[in-house]
């Protein structure tokens, strides 16, 4: 009998992961156990219907519930499953709202249109000449500063963000994959980390993305300081937000608070850490509840407590203030040797060779 | 019994090491079964540790692949990949293919709502041989995998390599055909009529770089197909009489950026095609400031040569008006002239 097979039980298990004697991290996680194949949905079950095998369904109708209670893979899921030839999946079965009722992309001029807007009609089955896609964002950075955004590698323009940080920016976009970017230099004219999102562009539609959050600036008042003194910590970032420093990996971890012009500043005291490289990140977080926001952590900058270092060059291989194509091609004009007499080298972390970590390190900075 | 089993390999499989805190390398889909002479996509697709809010800027990898499938072509239509420091080629003959590149400022997985699962790196068309006549053992399944020094690197800025999981494919090979050639990239080529991207061209020159000379660059992508190459062209930029500046019969040069220009005085107007799989193509054309044009060792050595050889004309010119005038006075000279009878 399949009934009563296993007693429902609920626990609680906390694993601490350790790595050479220090504490990482600790996962809690509720593992809850019912009965399957009583042909009633318990707690825990989406499904339970005994003899179903849980094969693809075409239809939200005709999905299966598998052998562990739950519905095995359908479209109308919301999640793409290309190994069954999904090109989309919005959630439904219907026609006509950019992904079709069998799980394959709709031009917006094909007869669809609906819900998410955009789209310049007409068409009726061609491909061609849909209309133009757009990219429309939104989103928060440093109040008053001036937002730059890269579509694809390249510069398409800038906007200035409103005394909240807010913004908006709309550009023409061809479809498919498309990786857009948005950085920023603070009041200080430090550079912020180039935020990258990539996504499919639809046809003939506008794609909107929103909710960007510019991740903050940060900078330290002394990069090369000795054990016990005190580094101010400082950026900007959206306004009112609480910042979140991480110093070293869980070595310590700083928190401050935005002005409503999005300055911040934190002070570390070096006491208590060992001399050694740390690396420093910062990210915001705001709102709360359903309106919470974090954003993704800022650049990394090093601090040489107590040891000689340098913060490493900064990939501008021709000295124009720009990371781009060129410094890229100067790259690969180097490529395999120690960097020749390239100035700045083109050999950027100092290895002798230059080669992909470079290649990395250069597309890290990049600013198009 | 059997979903007693389940429950404790499930939970098992929940103690056991997780591969989730590591970006992955891996081939879609996983298996594929197809018929004789039907060909199939296989795509190479990186996930990040989006948990850890990982984000990964440069892929460096080899797929290796039976020889009982062939490789017919290799699409970057999809890819997320903007820089190929070494684009994906098929060889002839090769079982392998390698490629890397990245993506300025990182790539950090897939954003909610995103319809299609944006992570292609590149895409691989395989065709099943058609059917085996005669002797030989026939094949029925061919495996795909990414080799073991495949690498991905995190956007950190140090140029870190990420923990890195690969997974292969398999492709199932029916022995039979179907009814009709299911051959989708095929399809796919014929119905793409869109050109590649717009792009400009960059003229530099940066100190020893290039040992000095002037280098273009250049870089696009087509969303549809995929680029398949570049061409360059260095043509005449203008005449001066019947003298042209440049080459009249400039051809189209396969190339790749950087490129260094083969004409360094810049009196050439350089135009670069991108044309992708189906054949469609987006010219680039850059016309070099006038300020930095300069007249070239090779063009100065030709005015030098056509000055000396006019040169050399006028005085062959002259010397020989001179010669022939001397002998015309030197024949009058020589005219016996008759005396008059009043001197006898």
């Amino acid at each position: 009998m399949r009934l009563a097979l296993i007693i429902a039980a609920l626990s609680i298990v906390s694993v601490p992961l350790v790595t050479s004697g220090a504490t990482i991290a600790t996962t809690t996680t509720s593992l809850s156990v019912s009965i399957c194949g009583n042909s009633i949905v318990d707690d825990g079950e989406q499904c339970d219907v005994p003899g179903e095998t849980g094969v693809y369904s075409t239809t939200i109708t005709g999905r299966q519930c598998n052998a562990v209670c739950s519905f095995g893979p359908y479209c109308g899921d919301g999640i793409l499953q290309t190994t069954y030839t999904e090109e989309c999946d919005d959630g439904n079965n219907d026609n006509a709202d950019f992904c079709s009722a069998t799980c394959k992309i709709e031009p917006a001029g094909s007869g669809g249109g609906g819900a998410s807007g955009g789209g310049s009609g007409g068409g009726g089955g061609s491909s061609r000449d849909l209309g133009e896609s757009q990219i429309s964002i939104s989103g928060r950075a440093y109040p008053g500063r001036t937002i730059n955004i890269l579509l694809d590698t390249e510069s398409v323009g800038s906007v200035q963000a409103d005394s909240q940080g807010r913004f908006e920016f709309t550009t023409d976009a061809s479809p498919g994959t498309a990786t857009l970017g948005i950085w920023a230099n603070d009041s200080s004219g430090t550079r912020s980390i180039t935020l990258n999102s990539t996504f499919d562009v639809t046809q003939g539609a506008i794609t909107n993305v929103n909710g960007l959050i510019l991740p903050p600036t940060i900078r330290v008042s002394n990069t090369n300081p000795n054990p016990g003194d005190t580094v101010t910590v400082s950026g900007q970032s959206i306004p009112n937000a609480r910042i979140e420093v991480q110093v070293g990996s869980g070595a310590r971890t700083l928190t401050a608070s935005s002005s409503p012009a999005g300055q911040w500043q934190a002070t570390l005291n070096t006491s208590g850490l060992s001399a050694a490289e740390y690396t420093l990140r910062a990210r915001s977080l705001s709102g709360s509840g359903s309106l919470s926001g974090q954003s993704n952590f800022s650049s990394a900058i090093q601090l040489f407590l107590g040891v000689d270092g340098e913060a490493a060059a900064p990939s501008d291989l021709n000295r124009d203030n720009k990371i781009n194509l060129t410094d890229f091609s100067i790259l690969i004009f180097w490529w395999g040797t120690n960097g020749g007499d390239s100035n700045p080298s083109a050999d950027i972390n100092g290895n002798g060779r230059v080669a992909l970590e470079d290649f990395s390190i250069l597309l890290f900075n990049w600013s198009g | 019994m059997a979903r007693l089993l389940c429950v404790v390999c499930g939970v098992l499989v929940w103690f056991s090491p997780t591969v989730a805190d590591a970006a992955s390398l891996y081939l879609d889909p996983a298996s594929s079964t197809i018929n004789r002479g039907d060909s199939v996509t296989v795509a190479i697709r990186v996930d990040t540790d989006e948990a850890a809010g990982e984000c990964i800027n440069a892929v460096d990898g080899t797929i290796v692949f039976d020889d009982s499938i062939q490789p017919v072509d290799v699409s970057l239509g999809q890819s997320i990949i903007s820089l190929w420091v070494e684009a994906p080629v098929l060889a002839p003959g090769a079982r392998s293919i390698s490629f890397a590149g990245g993506i300025p400022n990182g790539y950090c997985g897939r954003i909610a709502g995103d319809p299609r699962l944006s992570n292609v790196i590149a895409e691989v068309v395989f065709r099943s041989p058609g059917l085996q006549i005669g002797g030989g053992e026939s094949v029925n399944q061919a495996t795909v995998s990414l080799r073991e020094d495949s690498a991905v690197y995190l956007n950190d800025g140090a140029g870190t390599k990420a923990t890195l999981s690969l997974y292969p494919a398999v492709i199932y090979l029916s022995p039979g055909a179907g009814s009709t050639i299911n051959d989708t990239w095929r399809t796919a080529v014929q119905n793409d009529s869109t050109p590649p991207q717009e792009f400009s061209i960059t003229l530099g020159q940066y100190g020893s770089s290039f040992n000095g000379q002037y280098f273009i660059e250049f870089n696009t992508t087509d969303k549809e197909t995929g680029l398949s190459h570049y061409e360059v062209m260095e043509e005449a930029s203008g005449e001066f009489a019947r003298f042209r500046w440049g080459r009249t019969d400039a051809p189209w040069v396969a190339a790749r950026s950087p490129y260094v220009l083969k004409d360094q005085s810049l009196n050439s107007v350089i135009l670069v095609r991108a044309i992708d799989k189906a054949g469609n193509e987006y010219v680039a054309t850059l016309i070099p400031e006038e300020s930095l044009r300069t007249i070239s060792r090779e063009r100065l050595l030709m005015v030098g040569i056509a000055v000396a050889s006019l040169m050399v004309l006028i005085a062959v010119v002259v010397l020989s008006l001179w010669w022939y005038r001397r002998r015309m006075r030197g024949s009058e000279d020589n005219v016996v002239t008759p005396q008059s009878p009043d001197h006898v």
